[in-house]
């Protein structure tokens, strides 16, 4: 054999590097969900027996309760409201030119970029100037702004690639201009928007710096677990984390299939 | 006896400059490339004809070291190359997409290869110009691929590809993408290339009549296994089964049963033919196939009625539905098409005895 | 494709109210405030630059400290990041949508969640130091792994990993595969392919995950208050503390933006010299 062919050494180092960051992604999000029910407090091994005990301790919460209530508002109305701006900007973004397209996504999608403290403080510093009072309805806006814009990419990347074929011969069949877009083209980019919905959801539920700054007094879950993480070790803590790691990756999960997101 | 047969053919011949030995390759259970033997001879232009699926584009693939053999070994100029990555052989390949590297112009995209192998830049320029002015691509230098039209690119991938002065060029269906008068145009291009530049040229094609135009030699390959290997003119006027009678060019196929030296067709008609026994099948070209008013005194004779008369320029394409039922086709000269070609005339039809081919029936 | 039409500008209005009303504004408004005075606990409109001296003056230091600690943090996730999304892209054959299909999932999953996982791992009773010491690595628990500097950047590293491999596998896909054979039969050796081919290809996906990573470590401030110990202060805790402790915007606002300019330019030099040395000959 003169040469080795490029086969061993590659594919080991490949195989070793996924499972290791499979690992490393994963193991922190497994094992707050496998503590949650363990009868250790302190969230080390030994976990002990198993026990829905944190989780009885996190119903019998007040507070839990409120900030669920608050995260339940803003994450739907967030849900709702980013979709419906979101899908009316990609419908247009869709009709323009790539480029201008493409530079209208970019600006839209500095709110992203920026670091969420900077915004933040921003947002509470305009919303104080203006006399507003700080609570859940000066949180709705303030996620609005970084949540619509993946409902705009998700959205768009769907519409550029849809074939208006379809509506001109719906139109042809004599189906006026709204009853085209109601009867073509939502059913067939219907997954595609309850996904962005879902993911719209999801980054709203997680968002604590943002909500931290502008809700005043209130509480949502994000800012009961801080409260939470700064007092005497809780263990319910990982019952609670258990539950958003649910709900935030299942909402998207459901969304990464319905929109067959790839990347 | 493979040994023995080697040996006659290399003392016969000059050093095959491409020499394929038991090569194949499986896919999972499929085999792409049933084992094959095949010598490519300095100077050849080679087509590698069959319809899609048949593992053209896998020999092709596997001669320019783009996937490994599953068995054999491969000989490039002597020395052996089955296992060595397509960086390390002395072939170049003009991809069925072109493959341009979208990201550089028109000269990077044809200098890299010059670049990697670590040529001063006054002979990459020298070597570039000399190849865009070869291709037709004055003017383009420093455009992007996308700015290109398919057969820019087609220039482009082809520039680059002979930039490296390859033993082999291989070529990957590449005209199959360009329209049909561009198409004509590359033939004649890449013919005149041949021409000027030597050199051997391997190309993959499922269309006939381009291996036709180009190919001075056309091996034949239906279902990963070489069927016919031979000069175009031998391709079409001798071809060894039914399957190559049908593929290469427009051809009026006969069953038949040869017993004790007579043909019989099953349509009744019946010739003398000197052969083994069993089933066969009878290829005539529309060209040879004869067409008049009354018996013309043929090897074999037919009636049957005029169906359908196409004008084709040079010469008239007609359908005979004969009496037994088949449908066969003669071509008459427009100019003298020897009989009354009205739809609904009764014709008989044959062929003379050097008009057809009896090959053994699949 | 049509020019911008009325219907569609009218469609295009309410995320453009939005993003008016609830970013450019306010973010416009903190820019103007970093010039102003605080008297009293009161806001005085001006136009100073004593905000931006005193950043200068005070958090230079805390300011390049976040830098270099953001850099470290930024390119280590998009090093991984691309070793990731090449492996799912050309190596991990039909393991990759799941693999592809984990890293969105880790998208979500909870920010502070995460933090506080890393920060129960990373203990001196936690997951780690407990293997190693059962797999008798080490003797006794290592106790500067959590509140230090390593475990800001191990959590942010964590954290910011799905934001560079989603973008960079983007760019990732559009790369045909075809191109990269017509390399190698040129005569490149893989090596020689990722870097003439792959990587200036890859170039949007890369800079834009490395422009995510390094913005939102070098403001993060819940990180390092958790995980990082006190002496691991970011400049996003000062950032934090000039607002809720000393109520004072201007300031924190002068800091902000202090911050914010140095990472764009620090962000448009890598890129310029990124771009450079990618560059096709």
């Amino acid at each position: 054999m003169r040469i080795v062919p490029h086969t061993l050494w590659p594919r080991t180092f490949w195989t070793t590097f996924g499972l290791l960051s499979v690992v490393f992604m994963m193991s922190p999000l497994v094992l707050v969900v496998f503590f949650s029910f363990g009868t250790n407090p302190q969230a080390t091994l030994p976990v002990g027996g198993l026990t829905l005990e944190w989780y009885r301790v996190l119903l019998d919460n007040p507070d839990f309760w409120r900030a669920l209530n608050n995260s339940l508002i803003v994450t739907l109305s967030v849900g709702a409201l980013s979709t419906v701006t979101g899908t009316a900007a990609a419908m247009a973004l869709a009709r323009w030119p790539m480029g201008t397209a493409s530079a209208a996504m970019t600006v839209l999608t500095m709110p992203v970029m920026l670091p969420p403290l900077v915004l933040a403080l921003a947002l509470a510093t305009a919303f104080s100037a203006a006399g507003l009072h700080l609570s859940v309805l000066t949180v709705i806006p303030s996620h609005l702004v970084f949540t619509q814009p993946f409902v705009i990419l998700i959205v768009y990347a769907q519409m550029v690639n849809f074939d208006h074929a379809v509506v001109e011969s719906a139109r042809d069949l004599g189906a006026s201009r709204p009853r085209a877009f109601f009867t073509v083209v939502v059913p067939i980019i219907r997954p595609t928007i309850i996904g962005a919905a879902l993911i719209a959801m999801a980054i709203s539920l997680d968002d604590f710096v943002i909500t931290f700054f502008t809700i005043g007094g209130g509480m949502t879950l994000p800012t009961l677990i801080w409260g939470m993480l700064r007092t005497a070790i809780d263990p319910s803590i990982n019952a609670l984390g258990t539950l958003i790691i649910v709900a935030t990756i299942g909402s998207s999960a459901i969304a990464l299939h319905l929109t067959r997101y790839r990347g | 006896m493979q040994g023995s047969l080697d040996r006659a053919t290399t003392a016969q011949d000059r050093q095959p400059l491409v020499r394929l030995r038991g090569i194949s390759k499986r896919f999972g259970d499929v085999w792409a490339v049933h084992p094959l033997d095949l010598d490519i001879h300095e100077g050849e232009f080679l087509a590698l004809l069959g319809p899609s699926g048949c593992g053209k584009t896998t020999l092709l693939r596997l001669i320019g070291g783009f996937i490994e053999p599953s068995g054999g070994h491969i000989d490039i100029a002597g020395r052996d190359v089955t296992r060595l990555g397509p960086e390390r052989r002395k072939t170049n390949m003009v991809f069925q997409s072109y493959a341009l590297f979208p990201h550089m112009t028109v000269r990077q995209n044809i200098g890299y290869g010059l670049r990697i192998a670590g040529k001063p830049q006054p002979e990459i320029d020298a070597k570039v110009n000399q190849l865009i002015d070869l291709v037709h691509l004055g003017g383009l230098a420093d455009r992007l691929p996308k700015n290109l039209s398919g057969g820019q690119q087609q220039r482009v991938a082809l520039a680059r590809a002979l930039a490296m002065e390859p033993a082999v060029l291989l070529l990957d269906e590449s005209l199959a993408a360009l329209d049909l008068q561009l198409r004509k145009a590359m033939q004649d291009e890449l013919r005149a290339l041949h021409r000027a530049l030597g050199g051997t040229f391997v190309f993959v094609t499922h269309d006939q009549g381009e291996a036709m135009a180009l190919a001075n030699r056309i091996v034949v390959l239906q279902d990963g296994r070489i069927v016919q290997d031979g000069s175009p003119h031998d391709i079409y006027t001798a071809p060894t089964t039914e399957f190559v009678a049908g593929f290469i060019g427009e051809a009026n196929i006969f069953e038949g049963e040869r017993r004790s030296g007579t043909v019989v067709l099953a349509n009744g008609a019946k010739f003398a033919d000197t052969g083994g026994d069993g089933r066969v099948v009878v290829v005539v070209r529309p060209d040879s196939m004869t067409l008049a008013a009354a018996p013309s005194g043929g090897e074999a004779s037919m009636t049957g009625r005029i169906e359908d008369v196409t004008f084709l320029g040079t010469h008239f394409r007609v359908a005979i539905r004969l009496d037994s039922g088949e449908s066969v086709f003669s071509h008459r000269d427009a100019a003298a098409p020897g009989t009354d070609l009205a739809v609904g005339t009764r014709v008989h039809v044959g062929w003379q005895k050097d008009g057809r081919r009896v090959v053994e029936a699949a | 494709m049509s020019a911008i039409d009325r219907r569609s500008s009218v469609l295009f209005a309410p995320a453009l109210v939005v993003f008016a009303v609830f970013f450019l504004i306010p973010v416009g408004f903190f820019f103007i405030v970093s010039f102003w005075q605080l008297k009293f606990y009161e806001l005085v409109p001006a136009f100073s630059f004593e905000n931006y001296v005193e950043v200068y003056r005070e958090y230079l230091h805390a300011g390049s400290f976040t830098f270099s600690i953001a850099l470290i943090i930024a390119t280590l996730t998009t090093v991984i990041g691309f070793l990731l999304a090449y492996l799912i892209r050309f190596r991990a054959g039909r393991y990759g949508p799941i693999l592809l299909f984990l890293v969105m999932i880790t998208l979500f999953g909870g920010y502070l969640v995460k933090i506080y996982a890393w920060k129960t791992i990373l203990g001196t009773q936690g997951i780690l130091n407990a293997g190693l010491m059962a797999l008798g690595i080490i003797d006794e628990p290592i106790a500067w792994i959590l509140y230090s500097p390593h475990a800001v950047v191990l959590t942010l590293v964590h954290f910011l990993l799905p934001f560079a491999v989603l973008p960079i596998y983007g760019a990732l896909r559009g790369i045909a595969d075809d191109p990269l054979e017509a390399a190698r039969d040129l005569g490149a050796r893989p090596f020689r392919v990722l870097i003439d081919i792959v990587l200036p290809q890859a170039m949007p996906g890369i800079t834009a995950g490395f422009a995510l990573a390094f913005l939102i470590s070098a403001g993060d401030y819940v990180t390092p208050r958790l995980v990082g110990g006190t002496s691991t202060f970011m400049v996003g805790n000062f950032i934090e503390s000039q607002f809720v402790n000393r109520l004072n915007a201007p300031v924190g606002s002068a800091l902000s933006f202090s911050v914010l300019a140095a990472c764009l330019v620090t962000l448009a030099g890598a890129t310029f010299l990124a771009r450079r040395l990618l560059r096709p000959r």
